[in-house]
């Protein structure tokens, strides 16, 4: 009795789902935002792993989230700060390159784990379905919280050196949610990309450091000069680093058609990075 | 409505030769470029058999069609290299056809091995717990069925150690317990029965048979006989990439013996 009615149960869930259809990959692989959302106890359940497993066997522990960046903050404290003498106006050097270290490092950290988080995951990859996006989105999930430590440190330093918040603060979520599309956006592009050509993991590290000079990092904005402007404000990450300073700091407002080419940039690579990944996917278990 | 659970319509899968689990990089990428534009055939010397077509292209599986209805148990029989895994994998969404249709009703729990996804710092809990998400199942339902799911395994003990202190043994059991608790409604079990403890392997087998009265529809790809003939109502051989017999599990396995290369 108690079988036959788990026949008829499960039969008539089966009458009920939806028909799953396998075809051949096309040009342009859909995109299903609603079985994402069915699989966000696994993205949760990746980053919970991959967090509790990057610790195993270290002393410190997480206290390394926290080194990293202040360790590079008091590098360019001596170096830039104090040596080169630049003027950051009524804030502090530590504070100032600080606040842009802390979406630089997510950005960097987000690029650099992006070339292998297909790599890394080889084994789910090439024995069961889940919709593949979720592993971009795994490595930008731990950069988030990472991010979240470092920022907890630059409020204790805000309070030391003695910084008021203004109502700036309240668009720092904004900010963050830029830095977080601009590293899925590059994200997306490199997982795909060093699947199959395992160059990208070589050259990032090297076209990372390039870029931390072409980001206001180190150095206040108003010493690029005039005529680079244009080609500067290409680099998406001006705007999440100058607008963080806004918010945080009380600097003065980034300029809007700045700002502006930032977020259309951000989304173009976003959204391509998307469909790029998503034509590539097929091509990962075939590949790896 | 028609039924059925799974349908597979005119499949066919082709690999490049020497494009397989090989990895890429941006100079091979620029060589076979250059090499496809001069004409010159890739590996000309690795052509040997008839699944290989005149532009190198190995299909591994070609023209594939059946239809499973839901409740069925059926076995895949075929040698090495017939196209049984690769099958497996398009029904499991893990790689796509190069050809053909299929379509599949209700939730796919696929088993290509046992323990996939497992890590080997996490301890017995959390792979279970991780996959069981990885199977598309809710927390929930995962922390219902844990005491059944190490019951099965018989990993109870063990359950805070990090897998990789258990022996490949209880991590193939751990896996196989896990795939059976998912309450499946298409279960694709990938070389069920080579399990070395044949306590256990008949435990599996019970198992099974209860998913099959409880209306799932299983696809099991073994290499041995006799599970096939206890559970299967039905077997499918595959040769060379072709689907060459469907029928009783009896016969199938006449002509599988038959079809020994």
């Amino acid at each position: 009795m108690m079988q036959s009615q788990g026949n008829h149960d499960i039969k008539d869930q089966m009458q009920r789902q939806a028909i799953t259809h396998i075809r051949p990959a096309a040009r342009l692989m859909p995109i299903h935002l609603g079985e994402l959302w069915e699989y966000s106890d696994l993205l949760l359940l990746l980053i919970w792993r991959d967090m509790k497993v990057r610790y195993k066997q270290t002393i410190i522990g997480a206290v390394w989230a926290i080194l990293q960046p202040l360790l590079m903050m008091g590098v360019l404290s001596v170096v830039i700060g104090w040596f080169s003498g630049i003027k950051t106006g009524n804030i502090p050097y530590p504070v100032f390159t600080y606040s842009a270290l802390v979406p630089w490092n997510f950005f960097t950290n987000v690029l650099v784990q992006s070339n292998y988080t297909i790599l890394n995951n080889s084994g789910l990859v090439t024995r069961v379905y889940f919709p593949r996006l979720i592993l971009p989105m795994v490595t930008a999930g731990i950069g988030l919280v990472d991010l979240a430590i470092a920022l907890l440190i630059l409020f204790v330093l805000i309070a030391l050196y003695g910084i008021t918040l203004t109502w700036t603060i309240l668009l720092l979520p904004v900010f963050i949610l830029m830095a977080l599309l601009t590293a899925l956006g590059f994200g997306l592009w490199l997982s795909a990309l060093n699947v199959e050509f395992r160059d990208f993991g070589q050259i990032v590290p090297f076209i990372v450091q390039v870029w931390f000079f072409a980001t206001p990092i180190a150095y206040p904005m108003s010493l690029v000069p005039d005529a680079l402007r244009g080609i500067y404000s290409l680099n998406p990450m001006v705007g999440v680093v100058e607008g963080m300073r806004w918010a945080l700091l009380g600097n003065a407002p980034p300029a809007m058609d700045q700002m502006l080419i930032s977020v259309v940039i951000v989304f173009v690579v976003l959204i391509g990075g998307i469909f790029f990944f998503r034509y590539k996917e097929v091509l990962f278990v075939d590949v790896i | 409505m028609e039924d059925f659970a799974i349908r597979v319509e005119g499949i066919s899968k082709q690999f490049h030769i020497g494009g397989l689990n090989t990895s890429r990089s941006l100079r091979s990428f620029l060589e076979n470029l250059t090499r496809h534009s001069i004409g010159a055939v890739r590996h000309p010397d690795r052509v040997y058999n008839e699944q290989v077509d005149k532009t190198g292209h190995f299909w591994a599986l070609r023209n594939i069609s059946f239809t499973i209805q839901p409740g069925e148990v059926v076995g895949l029989l075929g040698h090495n290299g017939a196209g049984k895994s690769v099958l497996l994998k398009i029904l499991s969404r893990v790689t796509l056809p190069t050809e053909g249709h299929a379509m599949i009703r209700g939730r796919v729990n696929s088993m290509l091995e046992a323990g996939v996804g497992f890590h080997p710092e996490l301890t017995g809990r959390e792979n279970i717990l991780l996959s069981g998400a990885i199977q598309r199942r809710k927390w929930p339902y995962i922390k219902r069925m844990l005491d059944e799911i190490t019951a099965f395994s018989g990993v109870e003990t063990f359950l805070e150690t990090p897998i990789k202190r258990y022996s490949s043994g209880m991590r193939i059991r751990l896996g196989f317990a896990i795939a059976f608790h998912m309450e499946p409604q298409i279960l694709i079990v990938d070389e069920a029965f080579t399990v070395e403890d044949s306590e256990f392997g008949a435990r599996c087998q019970t198992k099974i048979q209860e998913m099959a009265r409880n209306g799932s529809t299983i696809l099991i790809v073994s290499h041995n006989p006799a599970p096939i003939r206890e559970m299967c109502s039905r077997a499918l051989l595959l040769d060379h990439g072709h689907l060459v017999f469907d029928g009783a599990p009896d016969a199938t396995l006449v002509e599988y013996q038959t079809h020994a290369r």
